[in-house]
């Protein structure tokens, strides 16, 4: 019993010599987003035609609402991509086009107007410089039309939006 | 306008919102959208509109309340549109809780060139229901009222001086020496009227005893004389007495000496009418 606590000592001491030698202090931190992205409310596609898949109401669907919380103006820009393929769907033996579109609906300052005046759009994204402190929510259609002409197989399709808050 | 209304007990805050529906126009009259609850106070607005305007436009909307504790306004939110696209608004104001007394009516105005559609105002509100305690004996701090206690008019008592003074005074141009012996002889008169209906309040009851014990002796001595049949002080038991008479030969003969006087007084009765006459 003495012996094992005498070897246990020694061991302790041999390592306060070697942290003597060199040190290493951790420095954490953590910065959060001052700029918050909420689904407000969320897409459903209708099916006005058998070929066609919308986010439209007048295809049925539901556009879905996405809300921006931006807590420091003119340091973040907002990045919204209408999906280009389906996350599940049936097998598809012909190509998909896709086409959608993100506009700002609502806000909650007048000079956010800005916003939608401002966007920059290329391919399926939307890029909006949120230069104004508030919230802005912006509508995304998506639209799916399968072939020439040809009918998508029975099933369950879903697709993703996907929105960013990117620091400048 | 609607309104909903969070349901809640007693001592707790009730929070609630009220809706303002755009198709009753762009002014409301705050008394038909909050409740006219005592220390109702007004805690945020929300509203909501779209613009429709070209952008090149100038446009400025305001959202406001009038201040009913003066000319200026309690709330207002001033949104300019101008140089802008129109697009929809939805904004949220925190209002440092501001007592229902001075919300006035509220409106949406719009200065410069566009329009305002589809506006929504919502008040979101809190208030005690035990802000007045006496609102519910379930309040703490209730106290239980009194009862109503009714005032006696001693007036009375007044009219009776002034009666003994209406007869006492005969003279506007008495002398200071008359008018201390005329105080002198209200307050002997005053003193001699309270006491006679004092002893006129004594002597009817004491007169009601005397009334009543003159009436037994006299009784007494009535009863001593033996001129009142003992039958008058005798009850007679209760029952049913049968009839003892009988008819001999079970017949009654007619009495002619009774008709004779009955026909008698028949004629001199019809002799007194027709003298009336002179027949």
């Amino acid at each position: 019993m003495f012996t094992k606590n005498v070897i246990l000592l020694g061991v302790f001491a041999s390592t306060s010599l070697i942290n003597a030698a060199s040190a290493s202090t951790e420095i954490t931190g953590n910065i959060e987003s001052k700029c918050v992205i909420t689904t407000d409310a969320t897409g459903v596609y209708g099916n006005p035609t058998t070929d066609v898949l919308s986010t439209l109401p007048t295809d049925g669907g539901v556009s879905p609402l996405i809300r921006f919380d931006i807590l420091e103006g003119a340091a973040y820009k907002g990045v919204v991509s209408y999906p280009m393929q389906f996350t599940t769907s049936p097998v598809l033996n012909d190509v998909v086009n896709w086409t959608g579109a993100a506009e700002l609906v609502e806000m909650s300052s007048a000079e956010m107007s800005a916003f939608e005046t401002s966007k920059v759009q290329y391919e399926n994204v939307t890029e909006f410089d949120l230069t104004i402190a508030g919230s802005a929510w912006f509508k995304v259609t998506s639209n799916a039309k399968y072939g020439y002409g040809k009918s998508f197989p029975g099933g369950t399709y879903s697709a993703t939006i996907e929105t960013e808050c990117i620091a400048k | 306008m609607a309104a909903s209304y969070s349901c809640y007990s007693y001592s707790d805050t009730v929070y609630g919102n009220t809706t303002n529906k755009s198709d009753v126009g762009y002014n409301w009259v705050m008394r038909n959208i909050l409740p006219q609850q005592l220390g109702l106070e007004v805690t945020s607005i929300l509203y909501r509109y779209t613009t429709v305007k070209k952008t090149e436009d100038d446009m400025v909307v305001y959202v406001q309340n009038e201040d009913n504790a003066g000319d200026g306004y309690i709330f207002r939110e001033k949104d300019d549109w101008s140089g802008k696209a129109g697009n929809t608004i939805n904004k949220i104001v925190p209002i440092p809780n501001v007592l229902i007394d001075r919300w006035g009516d509220g409106s949406i105005v719009v200065e410069g060139t566009g329009t305002v559609e589809n506006a929504r105002v919502i008040y979101n509100y809190k208030f005690d229901p035990c802000f007045d305690p006496q609102t519910s004996p379930d309040c703490l701090g209730y106290i239980q009222p009194m009862p109503d206690i009714y005032e006696v008019d001693l007036q009375f008592l007044a009219d009776e001086s002034s009666l003994v003074d209406g007869f006492m005074d005969n003279s506007f141009e008495e002398t200071e020496d008359k008018e201390q012996s005329e105080a002198d002889r209200k307050k002997t008169m005053r003193k001699k009227v309270r006491k006679s209906r004092l002893e006129l309040a004594l002597s009817i009851n004491a007169n009601a005893l005397v009334m009543q014990s003159n009436a037994v002796n006299t009784h007494a001595e009535l009863m001593a004389l033996s001129i009142i049949p003992q039958s008058y002080m005798s009850s007679i038991d209760g029952g049913y007495y049968e009839e003892s008479m009988t008819l001999n030969g079970g017949k009654l003969p007619s009495n002619k000496r009774a008709k004779r006087v009955g026909l008698a007084q028949q004629l001199l009765h019809k002799q007194l009418v027709d003298s009336q006459y002179n027949k």
